[in-house]
């Protein structure tokens, strides 16, 4: 396990992060995802491919947090919904120092669009780009058919032309 | 000047949010607490008189070394499960006390026992009894003759192993102890650890041969066996650094089940397959995407109609983009104009229609446009939609 927070705990953690959009509820979902993968250890192959299965550990266990959240809001309207956060919350405030402002400002741009995209469109850049999955691994990770990755990976780059124009 | 987005995203996405050090810290804790709890359950008892001499018979090497470990039936008393202790005293069981020592460590293989509710500890997966099982007790020491830290103490935490049972002709990369379901019991005592490893019940490979590998770590090693893709056979790597024990599990071929084997395999494999369903799509969303994911290059034209206006011709510009102009797509609220990257969609073909196509829909089929990139012969490419028929 020490092993594995060691190789992916940075990987797995941005994912987190950018799939919550907030440090708090990233620090739980990272939390929980270690713990439960520990769970599940028996019974599924996560020695295949760590990396991919601690994801779609993460992956279920943040759509089944939202589902209940949902739920939770269709009998007790007041409560604010997760994607409703504050995508500024989202920005990484630690990128290294030794990079460019120029750089730095274009990522944090980037990233804040990426942001914004619908959380199934998020889901799969963020696989793709910032955990370099390929297309079957993503497919195998969201539980989703490959043209279904493509098709949204495909949307989401135009979304983000879109958003970038003037910027890139 | 249009840059390559791929590379502007991998650029900003690259991970680079750690993870509190406390957080790891507590989270590693956690999963040691969790543990220690467990060990608990079975309480110390004072070591007893060894009687392995008696059950083996004497003057050979494999009694040295059984009489210098517990026996078997002696673990299963030490955790408390009488049934298991039973079941190693009985005919079925098979001693092997074997040593093979590498990566610092000193591993004995005791002995298997397999066969219908053995244990008084039956594991349940997915709601169902794991009841038909196979039960291997191996010994681990530290080669330095240093003790193994005891299950109440914090370093025994740290201490991570894998025992499991390979079959020839299966990968093991996919077929090991987290395949066949496997679980673990540990004790110390007189700082040998001895380890009660069950899994399904494993007799029914027997005509195919069957190995038990035992490694110094949590997972399975893909570098500490070599796989021949060929004969099946499965070997020690010579080069890996650590514990990568390799033993043959001598188990009565008359016992291999070839049909159940086969059963198990495919079964098996659903099971795990079915364990990650998506249940948030719509039926209008998976009508799109069950028409998206029979849709290839091949069955396009079957499929689908050309929208013919929508046809432009490209070259790749500077930065490796084929750029699209606007089209409209008149009845369907479609429109459309973007850049792709040449290396991202023509990254598995050469010419002809790549199959990395691009769609636009609102969740229904009735709104769905397929964008397809087809590259010539003459060096140039056509970017055409489509709508299914």
């Amino acid at each position: 396990l020490e092993q594995c927070i060691r190789e992916y705990g940075k990987e797995i953690y941005s994912f987190c992060k950018h799939l919550t959009c907030s440090r708090q509820e990233a620090d739980d979902l990272y939390q929980d995802t270690f713990l439960k993968a520990v769970e599940l250890q028996q019974k599924i192959g996560w020695q295949e491919n760590p990396k991919s299965f601690l994801l779609s550990v993460a992956v279920r266990i943040w759509k089944n947090r939202k589902r209940k959240a949902a739920w939770r809001n269709r009998i007790a309207p007041t409560e604010v919904l997760i994607e409703e956060r504050d995508v500024e919350e989202c920005y990484d405030t630690e990128a290294s120092l030794e990079e460019s402002y120029i750089i730095q400002e274009e990522s944090r741009i980037v990233r804040s669009a990426v942001d914004k995209l619908p959380e199934k469109l998020r889901m799969c850049v963020l696989l793709f780009y910032m955990e370099e999955l390929s297309i079957p691994q993503i497919a195998k990770v969201l539980k989703i058919p490959q043209g279904t990755v493509k098709s949204r990976l495909y949307q989401a780059r135009k979304q983000l032309q879109k958003e970038l124009e003037d910027v890139l | 000047m249009k840059r390559d987005y791929d590379e502007v995203l991998k650029q900003a996405l690259t991970p680079n949010v750690e993870p509190d050090f406390w957080l790891n810290q507590k989270i590693l804790r956690q999963v040691r607490e969790e543990k220690r709890v467990e060990k608990k359950k079975y309480k110390r008892i004072p070591a007893v008189v060894l009687t392995a001499a008696l059950v083996l018979g004497v003057g050979s090497m494999t009694t040295v070394a059984a009489w210098k470990y517990l026996m078997p039936n002696e673990v299963a008393e030490k955790v408390r499960d009488e049934k298991l202790a039973e079941a190693f005293r009985s005919e079925d069981a098979v001693f092997v006390n074997e040593t093979q020592s590498y990566g610092g460590y000193h591993v004995t293989f005791l002995g298997i026992v397999s066969g219908e509710a053995l244990t008084e500890q039956i594991q349940v997966t997915n709601g169902s009894l794991r009841a038909d099982q196979s039960h291997i007790v191996v010994a681990i020491e530290n080669a330095d003759g240093t003790p193994m830290p005891d299950t109440s103490e914090d370093a025994f935490g740290e201490l991570e192993f894998l025992v499991s049972p390979f079959i020839k002709g299966y990968n093991p990369v996919d077929y090991n102890a987290f395949f066949f379901g496997g679980g673990h019991t540990d004790i110390v005592e007189d700082g040998v650890l001895y380890r009660i490893m069950e899994c399904d019940n494993v007799e029914i490979f027997a005509d195919q041969g069957l190995y038990l590998g035992v490694i110094d770590n949590t997972f399975y090693q893909r570098e500490a066996y070599l796989y021949d893709e060929v004969t099946g056979e499965i070997t020690r790597n010579e080069a890996y650094d650590g514990l990568n024990a390799l033993f043959q599990l001598p188990i009565d071929v008359a016992k291999a089940d070839p049909v159940a084997a086969k059963v198990y395999m495919e079964t098996l494999f659903d099971e795990n397959e079915d364990d990650w369903s998506d249940v948030e799509k719509t039926t209008e969303e998976l009508e799109v995407e069950e028409w998206i994911a029979k849709l290839t290059p091949e069955n396009i034209e079957e499929l689908a109609v050309l929208v013919e206006h929508t046809v432009q011709v490209l070259t790749v510009d500077e930065n490796g983009m084929l750029n699209v102009a606007p089209y409209e797509v008149e009845g369907r609220g479609g429109s459309g104009g973007c850049s792709i990257s040449e290396r991202w969609a023509f990254q598995d073909v050469g010419y002809g229609m790549t199959d990395q196509f691009g769609y636009s829909h609102s969740g229904t089929l009735d709104t769905l446009l397929v964008e397809t990139f087809t590259k010539n012969e003459d060096g140039t490419y056509t970017f055409a939609v489509y709508i299914p028929r």
